[in-house]
């Protein structure tokens, strides 16, 4: 045992910069407790929200801090962490917001449900906050468990226990491509933490491929060709509240170590990861043109989302964008991306749960007179998604494109607006079904009051809005 | 850096030769007489009948899976063990008992988790 080592690793600036973890940690366990002692069960989101209140504290105390380089550079607390974290805690609190009442058979394990969810927020925040492949691995499980578990929380709904499985699986196999990749990091450099792989030689073909491993396990969670076939079913399947968080905190923690892990990949990758981008973003969107069901509209859109967002890391690759312009743009299209996405898929939540019958686009006709509320806001997140100005989602495909530009990738980023008009097309039929459609006569969606529905909703289009129409004062806290 | 694990695979190599060895030594120098009794999966105890292929309670699952947690987590209370002496020479000993007990706590939670909703109950 190395008495020195641990010395110099336990500090109390080690436990700052992982306070917004410990947070959650501790959370967890209070949950836990909370499940153990009779009679405190109304305790619970009481509890809930004071972990996040406490990890969202914590977060935009690194968001406003110093860097913090800590257990021997594998992990690192920074303004662009401190971010990330706010966003996952963001994207938990809509998830949990919706799943208020969701669940009917499955109520009695509310308790567990809010266990994992906040066991995947702390892996979130741990694969963001890594640089070091091991430290990465354990937030990627620490995520990925809870979430297979989630995914087929519905026990009684065969499409709920498919998507589970499906997600398991591929999950699986994605995990040990991160960790084959790993081992042929290791072997061609000799260490794991991403700090010293700069001092390494990175042009050992065995390195390479390593990091071209790693790479493919990212895009398999971030969902991008050729490793997005999971996403529509599993999005489909999956209970709606678990939809929502998988779509916006898993891409988001994806992408916050990709940016770090790009050092792996050689410059003359960046061509290939534009070419990976752009396919990704047309499969998606003609996959999206012809589907019915929203919740298998909005994975396509996803898919492409994480397609235009590769772009941006495509850039930084090429070693034509500066990595700081491509972690802000990248930061910004994801919150954007969680305030859009979540209030959609929440919406559809909201829909799907008086029913409990899937809601297609059909289902949505006549919504403005049912739910003008509802309709409103689900059309500013498809206009959002669709990257029309003064919404969110226009400043992050603007700033995405724009360092694209900067490295020279014009031919690219002028493919990649082209896609974003095509997928105009399937977010405006959604507009029109809302405003301009007869309702089906025995049309039930969205019937009935929803005020945590309402309030959310709400909530969510003033973050599309406010990110849309005053990004000065984001731009200057992000630096 | 990596000849440090030459060892393992000195240990890996010593592993699957002593394994192929014995299997090609019995082959070569071993006699043969095949009968009824030795194509049974067992030679002596109970007569083998019916499947192997039955239905187990997922119980034995859920158990299997309670005592590896437990089983690995005491693997760590060695390695601790083993290192608290030097750490406590090194004035540490605070905080080595603070990160043991919290640990154990941890794992005295969960127990207590697992008890409480009747995941230690054989007839349920």
């Amino acid at each position: 045992m190395n008495v020195e080592m641990m010395k110099q690793v336990l500090t109390a600036e080690a436990l700052s910069a992982a306070a917004p973890f410990l947070a959650l940690t501790v959370g967890i366990l209070l949950l836990l407790v909370v499940e153990i002692l009779p009679g405190t069960a109304t305790l619970r989101p009481l509890v809930f929200l004071g972990t996040l209140a406490a990890a969202f504290g914590y977060a935009w105390q690194q968001a406003n801090g110093p860097e913090l380089r800590v257990f021997a550079e594998t992990y690192v607390a920074n303004s662009t962490t401190g971010w990330w974290a706010i966003l996952f805690v963001i994207a938990t609190l809509v998830a949990w917001l919706f799943a208020r009442k969701f669940y009917r058979e499955e109520a009695r394990f509310e308790g567990e449900h809010d266990v994992l969810l906040l066991s995947a927020a702390a892996g979130m925040v741990l694969m963001a906050g890594s640089r070091d492949l091991l430290v990465f691995f354990v937030g990627l499980e620490l995520l990925s468990v809870p979430l297979y578990t989630l995914s087929g929380f519905q026990r009684a709904k065969r499409t709920s226990i498919e998507a589970g499985l499906k997600y398991f699986v591929l999950g699986a196999f994605a995990a040990a491509m991160f960790l084959f990749g790993a081992a042929l990091v290791y072997a061609g450099t000799g260490t794991l933490t991403l700090s010293s792989m700069d001092a390494a030689d990175l042009s050992k073909s065995i390195t390479i491929a390593g990091g071209a491993l790693i790479a493919a396990s990212l895009f398999f969670k971030i969902s991008v060709f050729p490793f997005h076939l999971w996403v529509p079913d599993v999005y489909q399947g999956a209970p709606a509240p678990v939809t929502t968080f998988m779509a916006t905190g898993t891409k988001a923690a994806a992408f916050a170590f990709l940016l770090p892990m790009a050092v792996l990949l050689p410059s003359d990758a960046a061509v290939l990861l534009a070419a990976i981008a752009v396919a990704t973003m047309a499969l998606g969107n003609l996959g999206a043109l012809v589907q019915t069901d929203l919740k298998r509209l909005l994975a396509y859109s996803g898919i492409s989302h994480a397609g235009t967002m590769l772009l941006a890391v495509a850039a930084q690759v090429s070693g034509g964008a500066s990595a700081a312009s491509v972690s802000n743009a990248i930061l910004y299209y994801m919150a954007a991306y969680v305030f859009t996405a979540g209030g959609a898929f929440g919406l559809v939540t909201a829909m799907e749960s008086r029913t409990g019958a899937p809601v297609t686009i059909e289902s949505l006709k006549g919504l403005a007179q049912r739910q003008p509320l509802w309709a409103a806001t689900f059309a500013l997140f498809a206009l959002s998604l669709g990257g029309i100005p003064a919404t969110g989602g226009f400043l992050g495909k603007y700033l995405v494109f724009s360092t694209a530009v900067q490295a020279d990738m014009i031919g690219w980023a002028i493919a990649g607006v082209l896609m974003s008009v095509v997928a105009l097309g399937y977010y405006l039929r959604l507009i029109v079904a809302m405003y301009m459609q007869e309702p089906a006569k025995d049309a039930t969606h969205g019937e009935g009051s929803r005020p945590w529905a309402n309030a959310m909703a709400v909530v969510c289009a003033v973050g599309v809005l406010v990110l849309g129409v005053l990004p000065g004062w984001f731009m200057e806290h992000m630096k | 850096m990596l000849t440090g694990y030459a060892p393992i695979l000195v240990l890996l190599a010593l592993a699957i030769g002593f394994a192929l060895v014995n299997l090609f030594v019995s082959e070569l120098m071993g006699r043969r007489r095949i009968n009824v009794g030795k194509a049974d999966p067992y030679e002596c105890g109970m007569e083998a009948q019916g499947s192997a292929r039955i239905r187990l309670s997922i119980h034995f699952y859920l158990i299997a899976v309670l005592f590896i947690l437990f089983d690995v987590e005491s693997v760590f209370l060695i390695l601790w063990a083993v290192s608290a002496g030097d750490l406590k020479a090194a004035g540490l000993a605070p905080l080595v008992l603070a990160e043991i007990v919290a640990f154990v706590a941890v794992l005295g939670l969960a127990l207590a988790y697992v008890w409480r909703k009747g995941g230690l109950e054989w007839d349920r």
